[in-house]
């Protein structure tokens, strides 16, 4: 298959994922995760 | 060949936009600090949830939120709109750790760098590959737990690795979110009593260690954290080889030099490609081969 075309299914795969999130609301859903620090980033941390 | 005077200032003039777009980038990427809140520019580069940021990067979004038992659609939406079109750019022209790699380099430019056979710098991809695969099954592993109701039995299970399986080992993540981190939550003074020095826990000397090993790389290396060991770079890479922008060679002007090769940040051996563009999964986009060849037979294509 030629890369444009392989470039193109990538695209419209990439469409199809941002419609079904918004469709899904994710935007507002991600909205906590987004502005979190989470336990992974601050391991090991000598932190009082 | 002996360098041509334009390839010199061509070379310097784009290294220097580069880094001012890699600066503002940063910046756009940090809005928290100007009082702006959270904004959805998920982008596939190696950024992690930093004190001032208003956003994160692709991977660690996706590992969050498949972690978090959802379907990581803006994410994988990000990988694949933008590694379509553009390929590896913005590991090139966006990405903090990218900015902090080539600081290394411009540091370190005194030095001259070793530069691996493409064979091994394919097989050591194979690291990135690793890492990005079980970074993804242990995600899903958990959020296929958390969605089944098992949250604290996972937690147990995972410790550390329950919410971003990567961001623990992550040398990003440590030097944007944990070293901050440290100073804003006054942890530094730890570091610095030989009572609670003893008392630090191993994972924080571990990760330690992936930095200090990382800029060690990057010293006689350029861009070796890109090369091989980026799971935003092998997702990325394997979209980027087929994306619509890219870099092709005139092979009528094309005096095979080599000068493009000479230059290339991630030691692509860019006259064995096809001439029309680059397909390496390894190619960021950075265009100093456009800028570098004295014949102007590197240029930028779309299609």
């Amino acid at each position: 298959m030629r890369s444009n075309a392989k470039a193109f299914i990538a695209l419209s795969l990439g469409f199809i994922f941002l419609t079904l999130a918004i469709s899904a609301n994710q935007f507002e859903l991600i909205k906590d995760l987004i502005v979190e620090i989470t336990k992974s980033a601050t391991a090991g941390l000598p932190i009082p | 060949m002996a360098w041509h005077k334009k390839s010199k200032v061509n070379l310097t003039k784009l290294r220097i936009l580069r880094t001012l777009i890699q600066t503002i980038m940063f910046i756009l990427m940090n809005l928290t600090f100007f009082g702006i809140g959270a904004t959805w520019l998920v982008l596939p580069v190696d950024m992690p949830k930093m004190l001032t940021s208003s956003s994160e990067g692709a991977f660690y979004l996706l590992e969050r939120m498949l972690t978090a038992g959802l379907l990581p659609l803006i994410p994988l939406a990000s990988f694949f709109i933008i590694g379509s079109i553009f390929g590896r750019l913005f590991c090139a022209w966006g990405c903090p750790f990218g900015l902090f790699q080539d600081l290394i380099g411009f540091i370190t430019s005194w030095k001259s760098k070793y530069e691996p056979t493409q064979e091994t710098n394919n097989n050591l991809r194979q690291i990135g590959d690793f890492i990005t695969g079980v970074s993804i099954l242990a995600s899903t592993f958990i959020g296929i737990n958390v969605a089944l109701g098992e949250i604290e039995n996972i937690k147990i299970a995972f410790g550390i690795f329950s919410e971003q399986p990567w961001a623990v080992l992550s040398p990003s993540v440590f030097l944007f979110t944990a070293i901050p981190l440290l100073f804003y939550w006054g942890g530094i003074e730890n570091l610095f009593n030989w009572d609670k020095f003893i008392l630090i826990d191993i994972v924080f000397w571990i990760r330690l260690f992936i930095i200090i090993f990382a800029i060690i790389l990057v010293f006689y290396i350029p861009r070796a954290w890109c090369r091989w060991f980026c799971p935003v770079g092998i997702i990325t890479g394997l979209l980027g080889k087929h994306s619509i922008l890219g870099v092709g060679r005139n092979i009528s002007k094309c005096t095979h030099c080599g000068l493009c090769e000479d230059v290339c940040p991630m030691g692509v051996r860019i006259l064995s490609h096809p001439p029309e563009k680059v397909r390496s999964e390894h190619c960021i986009n950075c265009l100093d081969c456009v800028g570098v060849c004295p014949e102007d037979a590197m240029e930028l294509r779309f299609l």
